[in-house]
């Protein structure tokens, strides 16, 4: 369904948020503790050697973190986007519907046993989220193929909550434990090196690519499950994908980063306001929407220092709750 | 299902839930890392000869038991009350954001102004509770869209002070870190004498207050139309029977920290055992929600003592999960 | 002692009633009709003070209701509105108990006046049987019957009802347009919105018909109900002709296309058999 004014405001509105994204990523680049280190430092980074300490600051340090930044917001613009597709919910996401909180948990398990290390802690994460995940389908009504956008609402936030009951039950055993959790629970990418950005990397330009390919058939899912059927494709497995894709997407942000709250709800939402809903349109601009808005939000965390540095989940939380208060005020089919 | 109603049905689930409050509050002055027989629990609480265990017992765990009484009745109050505004059993007073915004006012208390006595703290939560309320009461347009909307912005602004509350603690030196965390869990641990001293006349004051209303909420029940035809000022009744279940709630938050579910279940618990008549209901779910909290408290300091288990993190353990049964069982949960 | 209407304008943001001047007398048989948006409900719900008024008086016997205690008008006038919520975990005399709130004090305690017309009331509707079942296991029609005891038990003189015939069976209907009836009988004043044109002629005294928020004619069924009417108010083409049994006003629709020839043919041959009819038509047109 693409009418013409959407190609009409696309071109400009691309080009617009490439601009924002390119401006946002040299601001996170150019900010962090050292006021010396600017954006020249970048020049040549990649060639010479030996590199200076400016040279060295930027690419051991602030490179990984902004790369890690993007890769984060497209999967958490992903997820977002193929979760309100598939539930035909606007207020669909990985933070609403819980899979963000059962990634957080899988992920205090990891922590809680030292011996799991690396890629096992990804492991727990992307199992905690696609268990959320699956648990708040089913309370939905989700498998019997009638899904209740009230119902996927609340048990989303009953799932979250149970989750987060356990992650708060692990702060009662173990007080060191306690703070590196509540720090990492909150979204934190201020560490990253470039062993972080590696696997994101990879999953997240086959996440991207996948959801390309899964494009048209989120389409068809806005149709409704009957004609979607009717036009030859089984609903029940671009659910079945979609929701899978989108725990693989979240859980390997929250392995990396901690759970993000509400980059997956507003960047679709915005998204599809300016370009329209047209998946195949759809997926590339929320990719870079969701890499733009997270890289103006490290920007903010960097930018802000109260006593310390803000974690970037706790800034993108501060602009999606009232994004999300908005569009329970505004959205028309809720009842 | 006939309905079984009548005295004796009514009278029988109020005997045997007073016998297990009892047995409860008894198993919470004994339970914890000096667990306490209860021969020298009544030699401590009447006065009598024997052994006797005077600090545990009336400088700990008596006031804690008190206040977890206490809490567990007013949160259950708030409860049956905001379920009956918003005719929506899935509603409580956390769902519609009074809990996130006394957890936000807490901490910035906490946080910003240490120096404050403790005595302040009913005050940030209550100025908190009522800022989140607000919020949910202009969202919808002074209570005109539907309850199932009501509940959604709940949850929203819930959302919004959680971020807050966040960002207040990852911002925060970490001495200043562990009192809002406990709180937030909320626990009972460490409460006493003060800070039941410091809350019980308002709360008992609001709780007979409210029983003593909620015949009201019996024709609020009903719908607007049905209320108004039957004499009430349905705009008036609303704002005074929301700002009791406010009050009751921030207040009992601002002790006890954030107990989550407990309103939502004792409302449920209790309507499943004597009906939905609220001069029977409202009783009912009080002795329920404090049967729940004093179990929540005695069973985490049981479970693995001497280690605390919070007693929020208990209630929203099993709350969750009643939550998604409830919200499984009522199917249309938006009758409206 | 009537309800008198005086330049009432009330109304939502996007709809208004605009100055309705109008008097029910005691004692009648009052229907409104019009069609879908035409503010029937909300007059009936500004009458019955759900909807506050924006300009204008209304007096229900004697009393001003935008001054009297809202209590105190409780007592003179009942409202059955239209979709009544049901409330969870209730007993059909626990809610009939509700109805005798404007007569009780703040904490509801029950008088042997308030037993006596709760009685009443479950004896009118025939639900004495189902007292003690749950309201939400009932019927559609028991249902009904239950909330219309509610406002039985309220014991006023007064009685507005918010389309009370409609989700039930044809059969509900009737009945709980009889139970009007009979209450009329007894010297109430009913104030009912109704669908059904012919049902409203059949059962009242008195129709007052509604469009774009305003009154657009009142009088007895036989003077209101005519094709004119019909095609202004509805723009609907129909035939009135009278009811064979209660000998009011009821109304055939003339279908354009198709449907028209068939409408003839079955004219013809209803005129030929039923030489009332015609007689009916003739006197109506």
């Amino acid at each position: 369904m693409t009418t013409g004014g959407w190609q009409h405001r696309g071109v400009p509105a691309g080009l617009l948020l490439i601009t924002l994204f390119a401006s946002g990523a040299a601001a996170s680049l150019a900010t962090g503790g050292r006021s010396d280190v600017g954006l020249s430092a970048l020049l040549g980074v990649f060639g010479a050697e030996p590199k200076s300490l400016a040279q060295s600051v930027m690419f051991d340090i602030r490179l990984p973190r902004t790369l890690v930044a993007v890769f984060i917001g497209i999967n958490l613009a992903m997820a977002g986007l193929i979760l309100q597709a598939v539930t035909r919910n606007p207020l669909a996401s990985p933070s609403i519907l819980g899979v963000n909180q059962g990634a957080a948990l899988g992920m205090v398990l990891a922590l809680f046993f030292p011996a799991m290390s690396g890629s096992a802690v990804g492991v727990f994460a992307v199992t905690g989220a696609l268990t959320a995940g699956a648990l708040t389908f089913a309370i939905a009504g989700g498998f019997q193929g009638e899904l209740n956008s009230l119902r996927l609402i609340l048990g989303g936030v009953a799932v979250g909550a149970f989750a987060c009951a356990l992650v708060r039950f692990s702060f009662t055993l173990d007080d060191d434990l306690s703070r590196q959790v509540v720090r990492w629970t909150s979204g934190n990418i201020a560490d990253m090196r470039w062993h972080d950005v590696g696997p994101l990397a990879g999953l997240s330009i086959t996440g991207l690519i996948a959801t390309v390919l899964l494009s048209h058939r989120l389409n068809l899912m806005a149709l409704g499950e009957a004609s979607a059927t009717g036009l030859g494709t089984d609903p029940r497995i671009t659910l079945l994908f979609g929701a899978v894709l989108a725990a693989i997407l979240t859980g390997a942000s929250v392995a990396v980063a901690g759970p993000v709250a509400f980059v997956g709800l507003v960047v679709p939402h915005m998204c599809r306001l300016v370009f329209g809903p047209d998946h195949r349109i759809l997926v590339p601009a929320a990719a870079l929407g969701g890499a733009t808005l997270m890289v103006l939000a490290d920007f903010a965390s960097k930018w802000v220092i109260a006593p310390f540095e803000t974690p970037v989940g706790v800034i993108a939380a501060l602009i999606g709750a009232p994004y999300f208060l908005y569009q329970t005020l505004v959205a028309k089919d809720l009842e | 299902m006939t309905m079984v109603s009548g005295i004796s049905r009514t009278v029988v689930v109020f005997t045997l839930l007073t016998l297990s409050l009892f047995g409860a509050a008894i198993w919470s002055l004994s339970a914890g890392a000096v667990p306490v027989s209860w021969q020298i629990i009544a030699n401590t609480l009447f006065d009598l000869d024997g052994p006797r265990q005077d600090y545990i017992i009336l400088r700990s765990r008596l006031p804690r038991t008190l206040l977890a009484l206490l809490s567990g009745g007013c949160l259950a109050i708030s409860g049956t009350i905001v379920q009956a505004l918003l005719r929506n059993p899935l509603a409580s007073p956390k769902i519609i954001g009074i809990n996130s915004g006394a957890a936000l006012a807490v901490c910035l208390m906490v946080i910003a102004l240490p120096d404050l006595p403790i005595t302040y703290l009913p005050v940030a939560a209550v100025l908190g509770g009522c800022l989140a309320a607000s919020l949910v009461w202009l969202g919808s347009e002074v209570g005109k869209v539907s309850p199932t909307r009501l509940v959604l912005i709940g949850i929203a602004v819930g959302f919004l002070f959680d971020a807050g509350v966040d960002y207040i603690l990852v911002t925060s030196p970490s001495f200043k870190f562990s009192t809002p965390l406990v709180w937030l869990t909320g626990s009972l641990w460490a409460r006493g004498w003060a800070h039941l001293g410091l809350v019980w006349h308002v709360l008992l004051l609001l709780a007979v207050t409210s029983v003593i209303l909620s015949y009201r909420l019996d024709l609020i029940r009903l719908g607007d139309a049905h209320a108004t035809g039957l004499g009430m000022n349905v705009p008036r009744e609303r704002f005074v029977l929301l700002a009791l279940a406010v009050l009751l709630a921030a207040i009992s938050v601002s002790v006890v920290g954030v107990l989550g579910f407990v309103g939502l279940m004792a409302p449920h618990i209790a309507r499943s055992l004597v009906g939905g008549s609220h001069p029977v209901l409202q009783p009912c779910a009080i002795l329920t929600g404090m049967f729940l909290v004093v179990l929540a408290d005695a069973t985490g300091r049981a479970l693995a003592p001497p280690v605390e288990i919070s007693a929020g993190i208990l209630t929203a353990m099993f709350g969750a999960p009643f939550f998604i049964f409830i919200l499984i069982t009522t199917g249309k949960a938006e009758q409206s | 002692m009537s309800i008198k209407l005086h330049g009432v304008s009330a109304g939502y943001s996007g709809f208004m009633l605009r100055d309705i001047s109008l008097t029910i007398t005691k004692g009648s048989f009052t229907a409104l009709i019009g069609p879908n948006g035409c503010g029937k409900s909300t007059l009936l719900n500004t009458i019955a003070r759900v909807l506050p008024t924006r300009a204008g008086t209304i007096h229900i016997g004697g009393r001003n209701i935008a001054t009297a205690r809202t209590k105190e008008i409780a007592r003179t006038v009942t409202v059955l509105p239209q979709n009544p919520v049901v409330p969870p975990a209730i007993s059909v005399e626990q809610l009939v108990h509700y109805g005798r709130a404007p007569h009780q004090n703040l904490l509801g305690m029950r008088s042997q006046a308030d037993h006596d017309a709760v009685e009443n009331a479950l004896h009118t509707t025939s639900l004495t049987d189902l007292r003690r079942r749950p309201l939400a296991e009932l019927s559609g029609g028991q249902r009904q019957r239950a909330f219309i005891a509610m406002c039985l038990a309220q014991d006023t003189p007064y009685l507005l009802f918010d389309e009370p015939t409609s989700f039930l069976d044809i059969r509900y209907q009737y009945e709980t347009l009889d139970l009007l009836a009979d209450l009329q009988s007894t010297g109430r004043t009913c104030v009912v919105v109704l669908h059904d044109i012919a049902q409203a002629a059949r059962y009242a005294d008195n129709l007052v018909v509604m469009r774009d928020g305003a009154i657009q004619a009142q009088g007895r069924p036989a003077d209101v109900v005519t094709p004119e009417m019909l095609s202004q108010i509805y723009d609907l083409q129909a035939k009135v002709f009278s009811d064979p049994v209660s000998c009011t006003p009821a109304l055939s629709p003339v279908s354009a296309g198709r449907l028209s020839n068939l409408n003839e043919h079955i004219q013809t041959s209803q005129s030929l058999e039923n030489p009332d009819a015609r007689e009916v038509a003739v006197r109506f047109h």
